[in-house]
């Protein structure tokens, strides 16, 4: 072969790379969702992620809020039940209900973060009462600044790129949910769908009752002894499976009453929490 | 009155409503196929037209399924009531309405009352047009069950889901599902908390501003929990509990009560727009002034 023979295969072949590389940049632009398979994160800052995250502190906020319990008590009839018999009844009803109004959110947005801003504007049309949409919206949107600014600078650098679920999610100006953003962070932090559900129900439960010793309806022993006892752990458990079992098409209130004194935590004469 | 037509299936509807200027009404299309029967009353002049939905015998019966379509045309104005009894066993209503520029739909059924170990689906879903010209009232409540019989919230599984799209996208969604499951060592019964009645009234359109505005400033002047005299009956006029906010453009209500008679009343008087011991020279209140007193009728 000559040289002019190779110049010229080589020439073409260059063309040919070029031309690849270009319809490759090309195919890569069009699918601005998908994003680069992000490295595994090592399972150990995961775990350290996962503790971080089942901080009480988190998500920012969360001690002005008792997610309920404050209006359910204002409306309970005389003769009242104990302080401990409400709270642990409070927590039975709302772990229900949570799980499937709520969870589903959680368990879509882990599982497919691309359609996360989807996912939130979704739940903010089937969240009508005021008072869970603004406890959700303040939440949700603590966690994302929380994630962004604090969290994300300890991830691999391609789970925070502009093609990441996360970037796209803070991109399309969602409102901003709680269920949703946890969802996303937690996938993000490579927490697996289980946990992520357990350690969501868990704040809710850890809330409530950091709230219940705040309005001195338990002290902080009974406190401790209701957030480590087995019915806790066990409606945790339950709540999670049977937020697996609901697709967010189907996600639906099923305490109608929580609403309605949820609801009216705006009619309180005096008001501690803001929910 | 059209006899049923044997293109639709079992349990198919289909309502259509229209405007013929300058301002009659009329139905160009008034369909459907047994266990479904439609009737209209309206006489030519009213102010809306109302379609009553009835099942043979009186109820859904075990495995009966109705689907209802629903179209109001530009500027048509549709009450739709349901006589309906109650589901027996397996039944499922679903009702498509579309609503095109500055058409209104009232849907103020009677209570839905779940028999003991019924097993019932509702899926409601309202389009309506982009410019937000339409407007609509939307009324879904569910009682205890027969009380006389002794039955309380003792069903096996409802499933209610109410759906607002403006084009493919959902503005609105209230959706619940009670089911017998125990909760906490807790029946169905005993979370419901001794209410009897549980109400949602969706509310949006230019034609109910005024009943969107009345309804707020009345929660507004709820009184306060906690405050000296609250649960009190002679303080409140109505024994029921309820809320009511703006959301994403709609006015969304919910009412409880531990008396369904008492929940009537507070929707009757909520939709009636009363003001409240003014006596006579009252303003009329949207939903009269726009269909009548007769639309009122399921909640007298």
């Amino acid at each position: 072969m000559s040289d002019t023979d190779t110049d010229a295969v080589s020439t073409s072949l260059h063309a040919e790379i070029a031309d690849l590389e270009a319809r490759l940049a090309l195919a890569r632009a069009r699918l601005p969702t998908i994003p680069a398979p992000a490295p595994p994160i090592p399972p150990a800052s995961t775990s350290h992620l996962l503790l971080l995250l089942s901080d009480s502190a988190l998500p920012l906020g969360s001690f002005a809020f008792s997610s309920g319990l404050e209006s359910y008590i204002a409306h309970q009839r005389t003769p009242r039940p104990s302080g401990l018999d409400s709270v642990s009844r409070f927590l039975q009803l709302s772990l229900h209900a949570l799980s499937t109004s709520t969870l589903p959110f959680v368990i879509a947005s882990h599982t497919h973060p691309s359609t996360s801003h989807h996912l939130d504007d979704l739940f903010d049309a089937s969240t009508t009462c005021p008072v869970a949409r603004r406890t959700s919206i303040s939440q949700g949107r603590a966690l994302s600044t929380v994630f962004s600014k604090s969290l994300s600078p300890a991830l691999p650098t391609t789970t925070t790129t502009t093609t990441s679920p996360f970037t796209t999610y803070r991109a399309a100006q969602p409102h901003g949910h709680f269920s949703v953003a946890w969802g996303l962070v937690c996938a993000a932090c490579g927490v697996d769908l289980q946990s992520t559900c357990y350690l969501f129900l868990l704040g809710h439960v850890k809330a409530v009752v950091s709230a219940a010793v705040r309005m001195g309806l338990v002290g902080p022993y009974q406190a401790q002894a209701l957030l480590a006892a087995e019915e806790t752990r066990e409606a945790v458990g339950r709540g999670v499976e049977r937020g697996m079992g609901v697709p967010v098409e189907e996600a639906a209130g099923g305490v109608p009453v929580l609403d309605v004194y949820l609801g009216r935590h705006e009619v309180l004469y005096s008001r501690v929490f803001n929910s | 009155m059209a006899a049923p037509t044997p293109l639709l299936a079992a349990g198919d509807g289909l309502i259509h409503a229209r405007l013929l200027p300058p301002s009659r009404l009329v139905l160009p299309h008034l369909e459907f196929a047994y266990p479904l029967k439609l009737i209209s009353t309206s006489p030519p002049t009213a102010r809306c037209l109302t379609v009553f939905m009835l099942s043979y015998g009186g109820g859904l019966v075990s495995a009966d399924q109705i689907s209802l379509t629903v179209v109001c045309e530009p500027r048509a104005k549709l009450t739709k009531l349901f006589k309906r009894r109650t589901p027996l066993h397996i039944t499922s209503q679903r009702l498509t309405a579309t609503l095109h520029p500055f058409s209104a739909l009232l849907l103020l059924p009677d209570p839905l009352q779940p028999f003991a170990d019924s097993h019932y689906t509702q899926h409601q879903t309202i389009h309506i047009p982009t410019d937000n010209s339409a407007s609509f009232v939307l009324l879904d409540w569910l009682s205890e069950g027969r009380s006389a019989r002794n039955e309380h919230w003792a069903l096996h599984r409802l499933e209610s889901r109410n759906d607002v799209y403006a084009g493919s996208r959902l503005l609105l969604r209230d959706a619940l599902v009670l089911d017998e499951e125990l909760v906490g060592g807790e029946t169905l019964q005993s979370r419901m908390d001794g209410f009897a009645c549980v109400a949602t009234v969706i509310a949006r359109g230019p034609l109910f501003a005024g009943l969107v505005r009345y309804v707020l400033e009345r929660y507004q002047r709820e009184p306060r929990v906690g405050a000296k005299g609250f649960g009190g009956v002679r303080e409140r006029r109505w024994d029921v509990l309820w809320t009511a906010a703006s959301v994403r453009g709609f006015l969304v209500v919910k009412v409880s009560g531990r008396e369904l008679q008492e929940v009537r009343g507070f929707l009757k008087e909520m939709l009636e727009e009363e003001k409240g011991g003014e006596g006579e020279g009252e303003v009329e209140g949207d939903v009269v002034r726009e269909f009548g007193e007769d639309a009122l009728r399921c909640l007298r």
